[in-house]
């Protein structure tokens, strides 16, 4: 970057210090701690230098964008330090500017935020009418800078209305009263009717994508700036005259950012879309779109373009979904005959619900239907009803799920079977990619759908990769594009912190300081730590903090939370349990609890038990979030924190991946995962992007616990990490078996998840190439579908050969073998074959699969069942854990299962299975049973069996009656929603909660007719709470309200 | 060269001020310099202009046009003598101090400058090393026999107009970007990229004030002097020029003297 001439004429060192000076006050604001005044001159003097170097750019014709994004980005952060002007008119002119610099700067969220602080001047009877024009206008440009909803843009023109009502009246007196300045003020009069009209024609386009029926929207600014200008410089208005010219500029910007502009002439799809998300109706309309949105869409043609593969690299918040849902109208216009549709994969149950929610809200009035399948690695009867749905009107368009279900589906056969083309997939958190035994699988799948699916595009999300484009070019060479940004783009302003704890005056008494660190993230760094105002808080003493990562943690939350809802990361869920006690006990008392609260409160203690801890801490403001607690409770926790209805979230990293939280704090109490493994810089900024969201608070706090100067030292080297270039897994797991690989033995390999994934994908495109000659000759082309293999080539050429011959040795094995149930089970065939060995040993045959008695206590089948499940090294790893001290055995795992399925609440579960020590915290039990039932048995058991199923079943699902067929393929769901009925099962899909979910089925008529997901979705949405309560009980408007919180709905 | 004879009747400095008081003669040179570069500054090139693009964009915004138009189509307008005052200042600067205003060619010129907020005088004053400093200036005209006059004096007077122009950076930097368009193109651009450099590296202190008093009393030095003294405490390198012009005809008939009717 060269400075500009003008930049390079202000003294370094002034502006250096005046910048430090303005950050320390931002952060000392943001903190509430007390800051020297700061030199109102010095910063006023640089502030205006940098507004000058932006004039100039503004006034060259051929000006980088770059450059004036740059140079506004440096004005703007250092005139929202200075006061405004106290008189009112002056006081709007001055947020006309700082609105124009937020514009041009590209961060109109900080900028609305500013301008939503003040009440633009209304000016009166006693007000000249130079004064009374001047009030009306800058109201108007001031709302339209922030747009508040409709009602802003509704006010900009009842304000020009008023304006030319009164004109009449009051401008004869007011243009004789002064005849010697008559002219002038004449003048100005005219400049300002041109900028009034000009803010009547751009309030127009934003909400309806035109202007007096047309659409040359900029001319028509361009026309009443030019004569405003004209005026001015007919009587040498100099001030206004150059806020007018900022004001232009900010003005093309507005069109530039509206959602009108960027998705022009798309297709009427997208046109549709627009229209529906700046409707009146919407809660929160969108009517401009994000600077990376807008790079995206329009700068970068993601939009025009039919690009095969693209890869959206954006950090945290800069409104990718967004970006995908364009994405996703496009491809469904592309296909439209062929009534294709959408897969969009989302890493967690959690997210694939949000996304589910979200998109089905946007495009519902666009008549898309928006579907999603469970988790379960199985499907069941309903959603096999739901795929393959052959009524036009209730196609499901857009299909939310996690990766591993679509890898199933798509092995499966089902798009196929759902008889409609697969034109797009969408990976959410592409990151995840390099992510262990879940990347490559996610990796081959996105390798096997490009094989197979002839019309499928993808479409990447992720936060942050520096190298993305090796991505999109990995899944087509010849049609990729990546969308990065070219700046360093923040949605907002955040400050990375260290927080350390000092002994004070006085017994037990310490301080808190926050240090605020240098990053490799353009994040905001101050020379001088913050000290915050201590008085022993949460009535810790010194010897308790100085040690303990956590507590000053605790301290630190409590000391920031007048700023808005603090998550305080903890290594472990017992650590999480442990801030949230010290923060609920610190409290004293409990604090007046919002009805939303109360609800979940209420739920809690139904679902975990009155005595389960979260019930109270809730009382405190307190909430807890990991793996520990159900996943439902989970999602209602998250709510509460969006309503920033409790005050504090101790929670592990499980919170990190996607969910959109508005919290203004996020304080670390451990920079590691739970086994010691440092949290990777993605996942870092990952979390640290959460803070300060747009639209939230001004600036995000993240702060890292610190008890002593060796750990500083490594925080301080933590946070200056580089997010490091993308490897796929698949390079990692062939380093480490250079011996199996160059002894052309995958076999070997099997039991480990990684390259059971990998034998899968093998196996499965022999399958697919259905001759052993043919495969020989495809088979570096099937690896090099795979980007690990390309990478592997590049890096280790030698390795890749070697692969490559051990994969040719392992297909010659495979020949004549079932394959289809590798497919089915998503066992490599090596656990097939071990599996049905051992299935006939067990004597599990297709007779064992009966709905009444299969989980009726632990029935020997369920026993042998499990038996068999434990012996599976895809299964395994992820079931071993202990119940009581005890590893789990298939007699002990059919126990636990069959009391899950038989609906056993929670509470009792935990009692009798998971009680370790008899004087451990309350909440351990509870923690490890949900750990457990959530985490591992509901969807491994229920994978299992249904794999089991496949290998034992045979034909004999076509003997049994379609609703003895239904009854036996839904088995497995069972397990997966721990409810032990049909009907009851088609509830847990829909959202209901697990003690509700087998009452209320007995009491809908369309649950037990076994109607369609849809069918089943609108009539519980039309039920009231009297019919939840004549289902369940007292208890129906309680799990009434969860449910539509649950599915997205504000009771 | 200016065409008119000037007498120097006295000059001092103090600390960053300098003040002078120079008179006219009273000869047909001077009135051919009122009449003429004088009267060029207060005269539009056309007789009078109509505005008609102006006045028919307005009527497109769907405002009520009548009453601006009125005002602005209005004949007859009477020249004040303070108008020509500043005109007169403004030559002066140029032929006697080598100051250069850039010419605002939109300017409607029956619209007095001194009606508006900001400064009297707009513009650069060469340097001896071929550098360019901003100018900035209030001029007064009066015909008060006080000594000094009461223009010179109070709120609204000379000094503290000045003082605020000194005072007020942000003032400053709005002038130089309201330069920037104006010069962008011309002669004036170097002028123009000297003037901002010295005024940024100098954090804001290096540029020039001009006051200047017109008059038609005889000369006198405390028009200027305890003001001068006091606005020369200024801090380095900011400067005030003040003047004092004796004119030869009483004011009031300056207007007459510029229409070459007098």
């Amino acid at each position: 970057m060269t400075p500009s001439w003008i930049e390079a004429a202000i003294p370094g060192d002034a502006s250096r210090e005046v910048v430090a000076e303005a950050t320390r006050t931002r952060i000392g604001e943001a903190l509430e701690v007390p800051i020297e005044t700061i030199d109102h001159d010095s910063v006023g003097f640089v502030q205006q230098a940098w507004e000058l170097a932006l004039f100039d750019a503004l006034e060259t014709s051929d000006s980088d964008p770059g450059e004036i994004r740059r140079l506004a980005e440096r004005a703007f952060q250092l005139v929202r330090v200075l006061d405004a002007p106290q008189e009112p008119l002056p006081a709007d002119r001055f947020l006309v500017k700082v609105g124009c610099l937020g514009l041009l700067a590209d961060r109109q969220a900080d900028a609305a935020r500013l301008l939503s602080k003040h009440t633009p001047y209304e000016a009166g009877a006693q007000d000249a009418w130079g004064e009374r024009t001047q009030a009306a206008i800058w109201s108007a440009w001031l709302r339209l800078i922030r747009k508040e909803g409709w009602a802003d843009l509704d006010a900009i023109g009842v304000l020009i209305a008023d304006l030319r009502a009164a004109q009449r009246e009051f401008e004869g007196d007011y243009l004789e009263a002064g005849a010697a300045v008559a002219r002038a003020r004449a003048w100005e009069l005219v400049a300002l009717y041109h900028v009034a009209h000009a803010a009547e024609i751009l309030a127009e386009f934003v909400t309806t994508g035109s202007s007096e029926g047309h659409f040359d929207v900029r001319q028509q600014l361009d026309g009443q700036f030019d004569r405003a200008l004209t005026a001015c410089g007919r009587s040498e208005l100099v001030e206004l005259e150059v806020l007018l010219r900022f004001l232009r500029a900010a003005a093309n910007r507005l069109v530039d950012n509206s959602i009108w502009t960027v998705t022009r002439a798309v297709n009427s799809r997208v046109t549709d879309f627009v229209r529906s998300v700046v409707d009146r109706g919407r809660h929160q309309p969108l009517f401009e779109v994000l600077p990376p949105q807008r790079q995206a869409l329009r700068e970068q043609g993601l939009l025009g373009s039919s690009t095969r593969s693209v890869v959206v690299s954006l950090p945290t918040s800069s409104g990718k979904t967004l970006i995908a849902q364009f994405r996703i109208l496009q491809a469904l216009n592309q296909f439209d005959r062929e009534q294709g549709w959408v897969a969009y994969l989302a890493p967690t149950r959690a997210l694939v619900n949000q996304m589910t929610r979200r998109l089905r809200e946007d495009f519902a009035p666009l008549g898309i239907s928006v579907e999603r399948v469970s988790p379960a690695l199985e499907v069941d009867g309903l959603e096999a009803a739901l795929l393959t749905e052959r009524d036009e009107d209730s196609l499901f368009r857009v299909l939310v799920t996690t990766p591993e279900k679509l890898d199933l589906l798509i092995r499966g056969g089902w798009e196929e079977e759902i008889g409609r083309p697969l034109t797009l997939v969408v990976v959410d958190e592409a990151h995840n990619l390099q992510q262990g035994d879940r990347g490559l699988r996610l990796e081959l799948l996105l390798a096997t759908i490009n094989r197979e699916c002839r019309f499928a595009q993808f479409l990447l999300l992720t936060p942050f990769l520096d190298d993305a484009e090796v991505l999109s070019q990995w899944l087509d060479p010849s049609s990729h594009d990546e969308v990065r940004l070219a700046v360093d783009w923040v949605p907002n302003d955040r400050s990375i912190m260290l927080s350390h704890a000092h002994a004070a005056d006085g017994r037990g008494a310490f301080s808190i300081e926050l240090e605020a660190l240098h990053t490799t993230h353009p994040t905001l760094y101050s020379r001088t730590p913050f000290g915050l105002e201590t008085d022993r808080p949460l009535g810790f003493s010194w010897s308790a903090v100085k040690d303990s990562p956590n507590k000053i943690a605790a301290a630190t939350a409590e000391l920031l939370k007048d700023r808005g809802s603090s998550i305080i990361l903890a290594q472990r869920t017992d650590y999480a349990w442990g801030i949230a006690r010290t923060l609920y006990e610190g409290q004293g008392t409990d604090v007046e609890m919002s009805p939303a609260v109360e609800l979940v409160r209420d739920f809690l203690a139904e679902e975990m038990g009155e005595t389960f801890p979260l019930v109270k801490y809730l009382e405190r403001g307190v909430g807890v979030h990991h793996s520990g607690i159900s996943e439902d409770c989970r999602v209602l926790i998250e709510w509460l924190l969006e309503k920033e209805d409790i005050t504090y979230l101790a929670a592990t990293t499980t919170i990190s991946q996607g969910v959109n939280f508005p919290v203004a704090s996020v304080i670390l109490a451990s920079h590691q995962y739970p086994y010691g493994e440092d949290i990777p810089p993605q996942d870092f900024w990952n979390v640290a992007g959460r803070t300060g969201r747009i639209g939230q608070g001004d600036l995000g706090i993240v702060a890292l616990a610190c008890a002593d100067d060796d750990r500083a030292v490594v925080l301080r080297d933590f946070v200056n990490r580089q997010v490091a270039g993308f490897d796929s897994t698949l390079v990692k797991m062939a380093l480490a078996a250079r011996d199996a690989i160059s002894e052309g033995d995958l076999s070997r390999l099997s039991y480990l998840p990684a390259w059971s994934g990998f034998l899968q994908y093998l196996a499965h495109s022999y399958r697919q190439i259905g001759d052993p000659n043919l495969f020989a000759t495809e088979v570096e082309q099937v690896l090099r579908g795979a980007l690990g293999y390309q990478q592997l080539r590049d890096r280790e050429p030698e390795l890749a050969e070697g692969l490559l011959d051990a994969v040719g040795v392992y297909a010659e094995g495979l020949a004549g073998k079932p394959l289809s149930l590798v497919d089915a089970t998503g066992f490599s065939w090596e656990s097939v074959s071990a599996t049905l060995a051992r299935v006939g040993e067990a004597g599990i045959s297709a007779d064992s699969w009966d709905g009444a008695t299969l989980f009726a206590g632990a029935s020997n089948d369920l026993r042998s069942l499990m038996g068999l499940i434990l012996e599976v090294p895809e299964l395994r790893e992820n079931l071993d854990f202990a119940l009581g001290g005890t590893k789990v055995n298939g007699a002990l795992l059919a126990q636990v299962t069959s009391d899950w399925v038989q609906g056993r609440q929670l509470a009792d579960i935990a009692e009798e299975y998971f009680v370790r020590k008899k004087k451990g915290p309350p909440e351990a039990a509870m923690t490890e049973c949900c750990k457990v039932i959530y985490g591992r048995l509901a969807p491994t058991v229920s994978w299992g069996l249904s794999a089991l199923q496949s290998l034992t079943l045979g034909d004999a699902l076509e003997q049994m009656s379609e609703a003895d067929a239904e009854t036996v393929r839904n088995l497995p769901s069972r397990v997966f929603y721990g409810v032990n009925s049909d009907s009851a099962i088609a509830l847990r899909l829909l959202g209901v909660p697990r003690g509700a979910a087998v009452p209320l089925a007995e009491n809908l008529p369309a649950a037990q007719r076994g109607e369609s997901v849809a069918r089943l979705r609108s009539d519980l949405t039309e039920m009231a709470e009297s019919d939840w309560k004549a289902a369940i009980g007292e208890k129906g408007g309680l799990y009434r309200s969860v449910w539509r919180v649950l599915e997205g709905e504000r009771p | 060269m200016t065409p008119c004879t000037i007498t120097e009747n006295y000059s001092d400095r103090s600390g960053q001020a300098t003040w002078t008081g120079g008179s006219i003669a009273a000869d047909p040179d001077f009135r051919a310099f009122i009449s003429g570069p004088v009267c060029e500054r207060l005269e539009d090139a056309e007789e009078s202009q109509t505005f008609a693009t102006e006045l028919a964009g307005l009527a497109g915004t769907g405002v009520a046009v009548e009453t601006v138009e009125a005002v602005l189509t209005a004949d007859g307008h009477e020249r004040q003598p303070w108008e020509v005052g500043e005109a007169m200042a403004e030559v002066l600067l140029a032929e006697q101090r080598g100051a250069i205003w850039p010419w605002n060619t939109e300017r409607d010129k029956r619209t007095p400058k001194a009606s508006l907020p900001g400064a009297d005088l707009i513009g650069f004053v060469t340097l001896d090393d071929g550098e360019a400093s901003l100018a900035i200036g209030e001029v007064k005209t009066s015909a008060d026999e006080d000594r000094p006059p009461g223009v010179v004096n109070g709120r609204g007077g000379m000094a503290h107009q000045l003082e605020r122009l000194e005072s007020d950076r942000a003032l400053q930097v709005t002038i130089l970007k309201w330069l920037r368009p104006r010069c962008n193109g011309t002669d004036y651009w170097p002028l123009y990229e000297s003037a901002v450099r010295r005024f940024l590296n100098s954090q804001g202190r290096d540029f020039i004030l001009f006051g200047l008093l017109m008059r038609d009393t005889t000369p006198h030095a405390l028009d200027l002097e305890a003001r001068g003294k006091a606005l020369g405490t200024v801090d380095a390198p900011t400067a005030y020029e003040l003047s004092a012009w004796y004119l030869p005809h009483p004011v009031a008939e300056w207007p007459q003297l510029a229409a070459g009717v007098a």
